[in-house]
């Protein structure tokens, strides 16, 4: 081969290098390679993938305790039928509504426990069986899981609560069953309907186990970087004793028990020791006696865990939620370094706390752990452009809980009502009239495109 | 006799008429200020600030807190945002934890600051003199963000003007615009303030109140400032934060409570001061709204 030859291949093969190394780079990373360019523009790199960082039990556990989580992670992805009849559908109790046959069906992205997966199973489940439903218009395959809420009764006063979507007419397990659905298309003409998507259980024992001082501190925290931001917060609290509620979205809910009793009855319309009455009273579809879930007297098959195998389904849902591991993040990045000092810079984290410490734990391990969930848990009016009208407790139609971020790198939809798959247009919803966010998003929009793609990556990383 | 009793009665219907000129002339409050004609106006602190040229109101911030921080203006270009002056107030009497004087209030923002990851001191906290006001400032930056912040005291009310911008020359200018802060007192005869007191809501004050019906939610702390008179009838009932029902039973309720008159150098005095009101299930309780 002649020299020019060689210095030609050579040159050629100098070039397909660089070609298969630039279509090697991540999306990120290339974002990162390109954001001093003025035609760079800052976009969300997507859903993180690779495994779940999130699923397993948290560390330190006791053998028990681990085992207790095992068994009762089983009994979340449990599928209702009406009477518990069906074939693989060993859970009882399901409707007469419901939104859902499973827990695990809605909690499912990355991992069991997780949120709203990226194939919506209530499309599925309107037909189930021959199940009689229309599947509502703002129900799609490919969108996220949703319950309905009506914000207005007919006669004008306050509603909030769930509607569900689906009834059990039309299932072989509900003969002489014949309720009909809400009319949502009437709902949603009227704008009387908002939504909610599933939360996520990962991490929720040690939330549970901060004690309330421990959270009143973290919220005082900072009071004059919150000051010059226009943020302030207030935690929502129990009519019953005073004492700070913490889950849901508007931080309604004063512990994980309740939470999953509520979300059993509400959502799968199975009715438990926390709630045990059936809200559907047509008796034309009450095939059960109540409540349909309970402690069990006599346990079938032994799972390994007495605990889980005598408690309830609510108890272990609990246990499941209370024993599961907080999200692990990504291995940091030059970018996410950034990213993360820009989330602290602008003013991110007077919201979305960055540490939280449990008090003493009745678990194993547990006790005085910090943990990075980046919530204070409290309320904060987040303005009319997010507003769902919808009051809890103390938290009026404005107010939410500031959402936790851990795990938001492996979510695929976002904000209460799941109306975006996009952080970058989730940060911006932050901003609208009346909302404490609103100094913080002015900061994040004078920020070069470098920094906010960083902020991105920091986001998708946790 | 006739013209004792028309003369008794024209008295009468003048004290009336004050009392009622009184009660529907509006009483200024920290978050009532305005933007027209380019200028932030706020009757309550006194404060008059030209906007720079070709700046504007931006979206309205959030309604006072439970514990009585106040949004009171974001001030942006109208059109590219490369700077934001955002105006705070935080009532002393209701801040957790409790508040010092401007000078310490900005030392408290350096340490808060120099725990950011990224976040730069630019100037450390000094004061400075705009109009007869002193401001403590403190300058900083990171992200490609610059800031200013100017923090004083007025009425006892920790009032903050907070400057951002995305480059330091911008930052300079804004600086530089805040000379032009102004009063906006009423003119000469314009009444002055009355005297900011803390705790004197205290029960041992109190000559006569009356219990504001307990209503829901339930266990939300609810500041109240209260105007008054020296006579130690109650002037004014400033409902901070509560819903429409909580404020109504409040209004009614305080609007009757008598108080000692407060004195000072030998003088009765019109004063304002704090309560925290809380309704339980068990009923109300109060205290001094001072969270020292």
């Amino acid at each position: 081969m002649s020299t020019s030859r060689l210095i030609h291949s050579w040159l050629l093969v100098g070039v397909a290098s660089t070609i298969v190394g630039s279509a090697a780079l991540s999306k990120s990373a290339l974002a990162q390679s390109t954001a001093n360019t003025t035609s760079f523009q800052a976009s969300d790199p997507g859903v993180r993938g690779g495994p779940a960082g999130a699923g397993g039990p948290l560390a330190g556990l006791s053998p028990a305790e681990v085992a207790f989580f095992t068994s009762a992670r089983g009994v979340f992805q449990e599928v209702d039928s009406v009477s518990g009849t069906i074939a693989g559908e060993d859970g009882k109790g399901l409707g007469p509504r419901f939104n859902l046959n499973s827990c695990s069906g809605c909690h499912a992205q990355p991992a069991v426990g997780g949120t709203s997966p990226a194939v919506n199973p209530q499309v599925a489940v309107a037909t189930l069986h021959g199940a009689r439903n229309v599947v509502p218009p703002f129900i799609k395959l490919d969108g996220p899981v949703r319950e309905a809420r009506f914000v207005k009764n007919p006669d004008g006063s306050p509603d909030g609560g769930v509607h569900d979507l689906f009834v059990i007419t039309g299932r072989p397990d509900a003969p002489g069953c014949n309720i009909q659905q809400p009319n949502f298309n009437a709902a949603l003409n009227a704008n009387n309907v908002i939504f909610r998507i599933p939360t996520p259980i990962f991490g929720l024992g040690l939330v549970e186990g901060v004690s309330d001082l421990g959270l009143q501190n973290t919220l005082n925290q900072n009071p004059f970087l919150k000051s010059q931001l226009g943020v302030s917060g207030r935690f929502n609290r129990s009519g019953n004793d005073g004492s700070i509620t913490r889950f849901g979205w508007k931080a309604q809910n004063k512990s994980l028990l309740i939470f999953a009793g509520e979300a059993y009855n509400v959502e799968q319309g199975v009715t438990n020791e926390l709630f045990p009455n059936e809200r559907e009273t047509d008796p034309n579809c009450q095939f059960n006696g109540t409540p349909e879930d309970r402690t069990i007297l006599s346990p079938a098959e032994p799972s390994g865990s007495p605990a889980s195998d005598f408690s309830s389904d609510t108890v272990n849902f609990a246990a499941f939620s209370r024993l599961s591991a907080e999200p692990v993040p990504a291995p940091t990045t030059t970018s996410i370094t950034r990213g993360s000092q820009v989330f602290q810079n602008i003013g991110c984290q007077t919201c979305h706390a960055l540490t939280q410490t449990t008090a003493k734990s009745g678990f194993t391990g547990q006790s005085n752990k910090s943990f990075h969930p980046l919530s204070d848990f409290a309320l904060h009016d987040m303005g009319t452009g997010l507003a769902d009208r919808v009051s809890q407790g103390g938290a009026n139609g404005q107010e939410f809980r500031s959402a936790p971020l851990w795990g938001v790198g492996q979510r695929i939809f976002f904000l209460h009502d799941g109306r975006t798959d996009d952080l970058l247009d989730a940060i911006r919803a932050h901003a609208s009239a009346g909302s404490e966010a609103n100094a913080v998003i002015n900061n994040f929009n004078m920020l070069g495109q470098g920094s906010k793609q960083d902020l991105l990556n920091y986001l998708r990383s946790l | 006799m006739r013209r004792f009793s028309l003369s008794v009665l024209a008295g009468l219907l003048t004290v009336s008429a004050w009392h009622q000129i009184s009660a529907i002339e509006p009483v200024p409050r920290p978050d009532d200020g305005t933007v027209a004609n380019e200028i932030y106006t706020n009757r309550y602190f006194h404060l008059s600030f030209p906007l720079p040229s070709g700046w504007t109101q931006g979206m309205a911030g959030p309604g006072p807190s439970d514990f009585g921080y106040y949004v009171l203006a974001t001030l942006i270009p109208a059109g590219e945002l490369t700077g934001t002056i955002l105006v705070a107030a935080q009532d002393v009497f209701f801040a957790a934890p409790a508040l010092g004087d401007a000078t310490e209030t900005a030392h408290e923002l350096v340490r808060s600051l120099s725990r950011v990851d990224g976040m730069t001191i630019d100037r450390p906290p000094s004061e400075v003199r705009i109009g007869d006001r002193i401001f403590s400032r403190v300058d900083f930056s990171g992200v490609g963000l610059f800031r200013s912040t100017f923090f004083t005291h007025i009425r006892c009310h920790l009032v903050s003007f907070n400057l951002t911008t995305s480059s330091p020359e911008r930052l300079a200018a804004l600086v530089l615009g805040l000379n032009n802060l102004g009063d906006a007192r009423e003119g000469a005869a314009g009444r002055s303030d009355p005297v900011c007191i803390r705790n004197r809501a205290g029960a041992e004050n109190v000559v006569m109140k009356i219990d504001p019906a307990a209503i829901g939610p339930t266990f939300t702390p609810i500041p109240v400032r209260l105007m008054i008179g020296a006579d130690g009838a109650v002037k004014h009932v400033h409902v901070i934060r509560a819903t429409v029902e909580q404020r109504d039973s409040i209004e009614r309720a305080l609007g009757q409570w008598k108080f000692r008159p407060h004195e000072m150098d030998g003088r009765v005095a019109e004063i304002e001061t704090g309560l925290l009101i809380q309704f339980t299930s068990g009923g109300v309780t109060y205290s001094a709204g001072d969270r020292r």
